[in-house]
């Protein structure tokens, strides 16, 4: 998982170098507020991707925050393709990464737990529509899933020292709004 | 145009495809613990009660209850049988022996009969040569208490000898991930234990027996007293080798150690402490009760107060973990003088003025207890994790997590460690 973050992160860089060589490559930054619509809960996301854009693709990558089940910060991977080569455009994206939850231990009178990270994607389209010279409103709907790992200590049951190991995966819709700016 | 007509359908597909997996919006998670369960080993009645005999020493392994008689020392290993050690020199004590008493978690010395509790059935056994040890009596059917309750149902035509250990993994998966909040596991076939006794100071030549403080056996004058989860039974022992239940008293709930003291017995329960008057030996009456947190609570007493520890983290569950100093002036209303921050404290034994606690992991406490009102600790002995302590005549037997323990405090500004007999694993 950290390796293939890594390959995408290595690629985007190349792909900004490349770019850079042919003068076309511009700043590229996106700020997004949404919610995530799941089985169990519906919980807002944060996330800001900054990277290059070059012609119709962008590369960047992203921070966020998603407060489904357990707060998580998400680091990734974005890249994002547009349909057409205008102002305004419909566009597919895909992001990867990791997402590392905020409360690494938690204890309670029942039990102690320690959290682990897991990967984190979201696919999804989108409209990216220009409000300016730079700037421009992007609508994403997408398909994202988030794994977090868990250990567990009880403190009562027998035999009390066993650890239990909770794998979750959380599968949502996620509706984000955001801004775009491009240099 | 083309291209845009193109790239707008392939948009329109791709929206409908994250629709269609609405139908994949699940929360899931798979739970993977590994534990150990216990398959018994039967035997039968008569292969069981030819092996209660002074079988070759055996390791220590999983130290229970203890019990002093003269120079040696009868000390639980739990659910197996009796260790038998000759602590004629307690700067290096012997294991001699082993009695193999299947269920055994109790037990009690008077004169030359050992008492014992197997599974349900109480044993009598001729100790007077630990290297010959001899059946004479079983009374059967009298501990309800050591039926099991989880649901297991052995195999009543045999005795459940031993128990092999397997251990497995076990990975499930669900659906829905507020139910990982609410579901625990819960593993209880075999018959989990403390360590203990009741450790009154009677002189090494009495004909009786000393125990530690975690004891559910006592002896008195001709009776047997032994407490189960909610009743005390007495025996009559006046025919050592010959016991026989001569009544049954229903005390509360969750009953754990018995401590007998002058005409008194003082029971610990997870609830509180009862004290009974058995004057009349047969006649069971309640004089007093002191009640408390939901806690395990050992006890002792002496001339005037009453010691019970209260510790948490067991299957007693209970938050508190402290020493309760009570009032004996009146027994039918004992009341409470101080209470004592402690670690984890179990086990506990007094010799005059010196108060001894096993405080868990903190190790032995030694208290100067000459002023219930302002104990002042003289030393801790950490190091271990200690369950029950025996004091006599200046010898502190500790049973610990991790052997049998011997100090010497004759000279209380000097304990020091006299042998240890440790566990073989």
């Amino acid at each position: 998982m950290r390796r293939m973050v890594f390959f995408l992160m290595a690629c985007c860089i190349l792909l900004a170098l490349e770019s850079g060589a042919q003068g076309a490559v511009r700043f590229h930054s996106i700020t997004q507020i949404g919610f995530l619509y799941g089985d169990t809960e519906k919980l807002p996301l944060l996330q800001s991707v900054n990277g290059i854009r070059y012609k119709r693709s962008s590369a960047g990558i992203g921070l966020g925050l998603d407060y489904y089940f357990t707060r998580s910060s998400t680091l990734f991977v974005h890249l994002q393709q547009d349909v057409l080569s205008g102002s305004s455009s419909p566009f597919f994206y895909a992001a990867i990464g990791s997402a590392m939850p905020v409360e690494k231990k938690v204890e309670n009178e029942l039990s102690r737990s320690e959290y682990e990270r897991g990967l984190y994607y979201d696919l999804g389209i989108g409209y990216r529509c220009a409000v300016g010279e730079k700037l421009s409103l992007h609508f994403n709907l997408g398909y994202t899933r988030k794994e977090v790992h868990e250990t567990r200590w009880s403190r009562f049951n027998f035999p009390q020292d066993e650890a239990q190991y909770f794998d979750y995966s959380f599968r949502r819709i996620s509706f984000k709004l955001g801004l775009g700016w491009n240099d | 145009m083309k291209k845009i007509l193109r790239s707008l359908t392939a948009s329109l597909v791709l929206a409908f495809a994250i629709l269609l997996l609405q139908g994949c919006l699940k929360d899931s998670y798979t739970r993977t613990y590994s534990y150990s369960y216990y398959v018994p080993v039967y035997k039968t009645t008569a292969e069981v009660r030819a092996n209660i005999k002074s079988n070759g020493p055996k390791p220590v392994e999983k130290p229970g209850k203890i019990y002093i008689r003269g120079q040696y020392i009868f000390l639980n290993e739990i659910d197996k049988g009796i260790h038998i050690i000759d602590n004629a020199n307690p700067s290096s004590p012997r294991n001699i022996a082993f009695i193999d008493i299947p269920g055994n978690m109790d037990l009690a010395v008077k004169g030359d009969v050992l008492y014992a509790d197997l599974y349900t059935d109480l044993v009598a056994i001729d100790i007077s040569n630990p290297l010959q040890v001899a059946v004479k009596k079983l009374v059967e059917g009298i501990f309800p208490h050591r039926y099991y309750s989880t649901g297991f149902a052995p195999d009543t035509s045999r005795i459940i000898a031993s128990w092999e250990k397997r251990d497995t993994t076990v990975s499930e998966s669900f659906d829905q991930v507020r139910w990982a909040q609410e579901k625990n596991i819960f593993i209880n076939f075999s018959a989990a234990s403390s360590a203990g006794g009741n450790g009154q100071s009677f002189a090494s030549v009495s004909p009786y027996g000393v125990g530690g403080s975690m004891a559910r056996f006592a002896i008195m004058g001709n009776r047997l007293y032994t407490v189960g989860d909610n009743y005390l039974d007495a025996f009559n022992i006046s025919d050592p080798v010959n016991p026989f239940n001569t009544a049954r008293k229903n005390v509360g709930r969750n009953i754990e150690t018995i401590y007998p003291f002058q005409n008194h017995l003082f029971i610990g329960s997870t609830s509180g402490m009862y004290i009974y008057n058995v004057s009349n030996p047969d006649n069971l009456v309640e004089t007093g009760k002191f009640g408390h947190v939901e806690s395990c609570d050992p006890v002792i007493a002496d001339q005037q107060h009453a010691y019970v520890t209260l510790r948490s983290g067991t299957v007693c569950q209970g938050f508190s973990n402290q020493l309760e100093i009570l009032n004996l002036n009146d027994l039918a209303n004992p009341t409470l003088v101080k209470v004592y921050q402690l670690t984890n404290p179990r086990g506990l034994s007094k010799d005059g003025n010196t108060l001894f606690i096993c405080d868990g992991r903190d190790g032995l406490k030694v208290f100067d207890a000459s002023n219930v009102s302002n104990l002042r600790l003289l030393k801790t002995i950490g190091g271990m994790e200690t369950y029950d302590v025996i004091t006599l005549n200046g010898n502190a037997i500790v049973v610990a997590n991790d052997g049998l323990y011997q100090y010497d405090y004759s000279n209380l500004s000097d304990i020091r460690l006299r042998s240890r007999i440790t566990l073989s694993n």
